[in-house]
């Protein structure tokens, strides 16, 4: 994986995490929180910073991050402060961010990842809450040559919620990182908290790097990569920088704590470094909020609304499927959907195939899928034509929808009227024919799509299947 | 119509006059443009007049840290120069609801930075009783608007003292509320854990008044709360109240002599209406009050200021990119007293510094403010001198930052403590008017309103200045 011998280097991972709250309004105005609105359209003088405005925090973001702290198994702090922290930048418009600092709401919890080899606990050092930053937009000054540029500020984004997740340096590989994302983002998604659309821009994720000799627990010089806006970008990017790494001290040199800032749109070019400079953010407590003592009420009730969460739930069902089938049904929200069709009668591997491919390529929210009929169209897909199958697919999630109509199109299975047009594909395909004999049986595949495209998606794909790989072989003989 | 006498009418009496139908609130309006437009060119009390010819109700001026939709509101500096607000400070928003008519915006030192007035960007405020000395400061403006007859009375802002102080120098009543009574919604902060918005008035009873208008909690200010129900004061005696004189405060050194003798007096006085009188100490809070205040309000105040960036509002400098746009622009900006603060309160909150200074100074604060819940055990009010001298010389202690900071010696303690405090005339110096103040427990205004009126009562101090009495 890292390309140089086991047990010889570890590397040492650890995320910060910051996940948009999808609150009706910010976190200490009351401006709508939305995204694609006009740009300077949802501000007002407290998240434009104009003088005397002061912020009252948002209630139910509150609420919120205690809910994701329960899911992480945090304690919920019986005070928590909100700090000001201090910096010059024009999306910053009070140049400080009003963020926690050593009283924050949510601390020492966990998250559990079940991986194929058994669950890896990732320590949650803290939860909290802040504000976010405005968006600046860089463009270029039209009728200037020498490439100057001007920054426009949208303030839409500014003072919205975000919670910040950050994890002990627990991680020591990209994939477990990359499962760890996917499992939180599936919670705060779970939780109602964050649509956490990483295009989007909210959830975000920044990731420290760092390696030491296997079986040490020194805690070398970080790096820190920044930007990447999907998992396996991210855990490309680790698996780079733990290389990168392990090369500099190989070849006997020193790693600089600096950060490495991804190109978002070009996966493959190399990260922008710059040197971390030594910020110095002043943080105090803001004295224009009032320390917040969540009543214990609350957080028993908050702590009540969370039902299975996602981890559990995919351990549950590696015990009948197998421990892929779980996550990818968990992970890509699919495996509600999954219990209520098998419940219904469909075969739990069937159903887990069908949900995990075909289903998730028609875009259709499995909330709006009626489980017994999609159970009837698992049950009945290899009669099916193909066609007709994905046609039912793409239609389940309507209202009232039936599978009967569908069902009632039967797959052509009979030799009688598949040979004709096997033959005809074999003939006009003879090298290929020659080359599977040969030994090359991934073209297999090719000829039966190629029958399956002469039919028009009717055909039974099994009975092409068998028919296909019988005449092959017949003609070789 | 009857004559108006801006110079006595109080407010009481204007809004008897315009329920009466002896005069209407134009001609009230009228009287008090007349008077800014006669004596304001000498005293410059106002950064901005209003022109509201058909207003009704009783005018009022707001100290210019105060945020009033569509008028300037500058807080004395340049770096706001032509900043106009788009919504109302609350207290602002809750005068007009109450009625009230905007006169204008009174001068301040920058962002209410300094104890005389002459901080501010826009030139000096002049004490109406001499205007070759300071009105006070920072709210020297509305002080020197309500004794020269320019406003019946006004809005202050009080950090450490600028209410009190001004109201002292120039011989009015100055209320700084319990910390917490009045929404800082739109007022231009300066030390958030210290600002308070309260009334300058002519006398006790205007200003409990204007107390009732403003106060009370404000959904948009976390750090409000609901008050009690104001009284306004009727009581001419003192009978079962316990006034302690704390030593620190009266004997400070650079007390001067006429301005002891005239606390000393009332004190006497006060003991004679029936007050039980005697001596208490607040060690801490004077020996350390100050020291604190001075890391605590600059170290906020650095935070604070730090908005004026030049990207949103006020003023802009050009630079070649966003970091020198910001520091061409605050250089050219703020004043020295803001840059002097900024400096040492960003030192303040400096990694490495935190807990020596500013950490440090917060649980001083909280030694004082329990030596004075221990004083208010035994005692319903605390006199002393408000200013340890009178009105001083324009001029004279620009130099010396550190005699101007002395000046709120005996205000700030009770500040740093986050209790009330009220300033009303005692009498006159070297022909200069002489500040009493009068602190009390957190929530005691109407307990300091009762005191004072009495008080006021029995001093009979005539609220003119001399050079205008007819």
């Amino acid at each position: 994986m890292t390309g140089v011998g086991p047990g010889t280097w570890e590397p040492v991972i650890g995320l910060e995490i910051h996940v948009q709250l999808k609150t009706e309004t910010k976190m200490f105005c009351r401006c709508r929180n939305h995204y694609g609105s006009p740009p300077n359209t949802n501000v007002c003088p407290v998240c434009l910073a104009f003088p005397g405005a002061l912020p009252v925090p948002n209630r139910r973001a509150i609420e919120e991050t205690i809910k994701l702290g329960h899911a992480l198994g945090c304690t919920i702090a019986e005070r928590a402060v909100f700090h000001r922290k201090s910096y010059f930048y024009p999306d910053l418009p009070k140049a400080y961010q009003i963020s926690q600092y050593d009283e924050p709401l949510c601390a020492g919890g966990s998250l559990t990842v079940p991986t194929a080899a058994g669950d890896v606990r990732i320590g949650i050092t803290r939860a909290h809450l802040e504000e976010d930053a405005a968006k600046n937009v860089h463009v270029a000054e039209s009728g200037r040559l020498d490439g100057a540029t001007a920054t426009l500020v949208d303030f839409n984004r500014g003072g919205t919620p975000l919670v910040e997740i950050v994890t002990e340096p627990d991680l020591h590989d990209a994939d477990t990182a990359k499962r760890f994302l996917q499992l939180l983002r599936q919670t705060v998604m779970e939780l109602g908290l964050s649509d956490a659309e990483l295009d989007k821009g909210s959830m975000r994720f920044d990731v420290n790097v760092s390696v030491r000799p296997a079986g040490t627990d020194e805690l070398r010089t970080r790096t820190e990569l920044k930007n990447m806006n999907s998992f396996n970008f991210a855990a490309k990017g680790i698996e780079r920088e733990i290389a990168r790494q392990i090369g500099i001290y190989e070849a006997g040199g020193t790693v600089d704590q600096e950060t490495l800032h991804f190109d978002p749109g070009n996966e493959d070019s190399a990260p922008m470094r710059s040197k971390e400079e030594a910020q110095d953010y002043r943080y105090f407590p803001d004295p224009d909020l009032v320390p917040v003592h969540p009543p214990v009420e609350l957080v028993d009730r908050l702590r009540g609304e969370i039902g299975e969460l996602p981890g559990s739930r995919i351990r549950r069902i590696a015990d009948t499927l197998s421990f892929y089938d779980a996550d990818v049904l968990v992970t890509g929200g699919l495996d509600r959907l999954w219990s209520d069709v098998v419940a219904a009668g469909a075969d739990p591997k069937e159903a887990a195939n069908v949900l995990a491919n075909q289903f998730v390529a028609t875009g259709v929210a499995p909330s709006a899928v009626d489980p017994a009929e999609l159970a009837k169209l698992v049950d009945a897909r290899a009669q099916m034509p193909r066609a007709a199958f994905d046609k039912a697919l793409a239609k389940s999630g309507d209202d009232g929808f039936s599978a009967e109509p569908y069902l009632a199109e039967k797959a052509v299975s009979d030799a009688s009227e598949l040979d004709p047009v096997i033959d005809r594909v074999l003939a006009a395909n003879a090298a290929q024919a020659e080359q599977y004999r040969s030994g090359k049986q991934g073209l297999l595949g090719f000829f039966v799509g190629q029958v399956m495209k002469e039919t028009g998606g009717k055909a039974d794909p099994r009975a092409v299947n068998e028919r296909v790989r019988e005449k092959l072989l017949a003609a070789g003989r | 119509m009857t004559a108006v006498d801006t110079f006595t009418l109080t407010a009481e009496e204007a809004k008897r006059l315009l329920e009466a139908g002896e005069v209407s609130g134009a001609e009230l309006y009228q009287a008090y443009l007349a008077a800014i437009g006669e004596r304001d060119p000498e005293l410059h009390a106002y950064l901005h007049v209003c022109d509201s010819p058909a207003a009704e109700g009783i005018p009022i001026a707001i100290k210019d840290v105060i945020s009033t939709k569509g008028v300037p509101t500058t807080a004395g500096s340049k770096i706001l120069e032509h900043y106009v607000p788009v919504f109302d400070a609350t207290v602002t928003a809750r005068c007009k609801a109450h009625g009230l008519v905007l006169l204008g915006k009174t001068n301040t030192d920058e962002f209410a930075m300094g104890s005389s007035t002459e901080n501010s960007a826009y030139g000096p405020t002049h004490n109406p009783w001499d205007p070759t000395r300071v009105p006070g400061g920072s709210g020297g403006g509305s002080a020197a608007a309500v004794t020269a007859g320019l406003a019946p009375w006004a809005l202050g802002s009080d950090t450490g003292g600028s209410i009190k102080q001004p109201s002292a120098l120039c011989g009015n009543v100055g209320l700084r509320p319990t910390y917490g009574t009045v929404s800082r919604y739109g007022v231009v902060a300066f030390a958030s854990s210290l600002d308070q918005v309260g009334p300058v008035a002519k006398n006790v009873r205007d200003c409990a008044l204007l107390y009732s208008v403003i106060a009370g909690r404000d959904d948009n200010d976390l750090t409000t709360v609901e008050v009690p129900e104001v009284e306004l004061p009727t009581a001419q005696d003192l009978a079962g109240v316990r006034v302690g004189v704390p030593r620190e405060l009266n004997d400070a050194e650079g007390i001067e002599p006429g301005v002891r003798d005239a606390v000393q007096r009332a004190i006497r006085l006060a003991e004679s209406l029936g007050a039980e009188v005697d001596e208490c100490s607040l060690p801490r809070s004077v020996e350390y009050g100050l020291a604190c205040y001075y890391l605590i309000a600059p170290a906020e105040a650095s935070s604070n200021l730090a908005r004026y960036d030049g990207v949103r509002y006020g003023l802009r400098e050009q630079g070649a990119d966003f970091r020198a746009m910001v520091m061409k622009t605050r250089d050219a900006g703020l004043g020295d007293e803001p840059k002097r603060r900024i400096m040492l309160g960003t030192y303040a909150l400096s990694s490495g510094y935190y807990d020596a200074y500013y950490g440090t100074a917060q649980k001083v604060r909280t030694v004082i403010k329990r030596e004075h819940d221990a004083a208010f055990e035994r005692f319903d009010v605390l006199l002393s001198p408000t200013s340890p001298t009178v009105a001083f010389p324009l001029g004279a202690k620009v130099g010396d930052p550190l005699a101007m900071y002395l000046n709120d010696l005996l205000t700030i303690p009770s500040c740093m403590a986050g209790l009330p405090g009220l300033n009303i005339p005692c009498g006159l110096s070297e022909g200069l008017p002489v500040g009493l103040q009068l602190v009390g427990a957190q929530f005691s205004e109407n307990t300091l309103f009762r005191v004072g009126h009495a008080l006021e009562g029995a001093l009979g101090f005539d609220a003119v200045p001399t050079r205008f009495r007819r």
